[in-house]
């Protein structure tokens, strides 16, 4: 294990450990394929992909929350955590929690993403080691087409970038 | 998606510093870092507009 280990590398190993099913996404898990720190993209937040079942996320939560991490719906506090209803609300309508580490960081953990269901991002997921655990990355190819499906500008920039980098490497 | 996406992540993929069970903990590490520089950043914009 390297010496020093950031928050969201502690929170993905907690969550791993804890047994909750998750695969990382977006710009986060695109960085996953980077060579080295120069190669990653910069972004503000990690995502995590949940299965999406209330056990699960109710889950993710307490362990994230067991790391000091407080939690957002929609910009508003969420505190709910236990509350097996509404986080079947939140699983049932697609929803995403962000959970926020004042000191350190922003998980979002998703129950949704454009163009793939969990199962089929889950399946086929590329499997690296964070901290001494194992965690499960979307793979690159998925990732880059659910930001193409998702159609955002923000996601048309990055893949402009990703591609021009790409294309960049090649010379 | 457009094919030479495609085939970059394919390529991406194949190359030796992503097969299985490689340590990325460093990816995590340098998103932290980068965080933690902006915030860094902002708080002395903040500091020196007073």
């Amino acid at each position: 294990m390297p010496e020093t280990v950031s928050g969201f590398a502690r929170a993905l190993a907690a969550l791993s450990e804890a047994g909750v099913e998750f695969v990382v996404v977006g710009v986060g898990g695109i960085n996953f394929y980077a060579r080295t720190p120069a190669d990653a993209f910069a972004t503000l937040d990690l995502d995590a992909l949940v299965a999406p079942a209330v056990e699960n996320l109710e889950l993710a939560l307490s362990v994230l929350s067991e790391l000091g991490y407080e939690f957002e719906a929609g910009g508003e506090p969420f505190v709910d955590l236990d509350d097996r209803v509404v986080l079947g609300r939140v699983v049932g309508n697609g929803g995403m929690l962000s959970a926020i580490h004042a000191a350190e960081n922003q998980i979002d953990v998703l129950t949704s993403i454009a163009g793939f269901d969990f199962s089929s991002l889950a399946f086929d997921a590329a499997q690296f080691d964070v901290a001494g655990a194992t965690i499960h990355v979307g793979r690159l190819e998925k990732l880059l087409r659910s930001k193409e499906a998702s159609g955002r500008p923000k996601d048309v920039e990055f893949l402009k970038s990703f591609r021009a980098r790409a294309f960049e490497d090649d010379d | 998606m457009s094919s030479s996406l495609e085939e970059i992540a394919k390529r991406i993929e194949a190359q030796p510093w992503n097969r299985p069970g490689t340590d990325k903990t460093w990816v995590l590490n340098a998103m932290s870092n980068h965080l933690q520089f902006r915030e860094e950043v902002r708080k002395a914009k903040r500091a020196r507009n007073g």
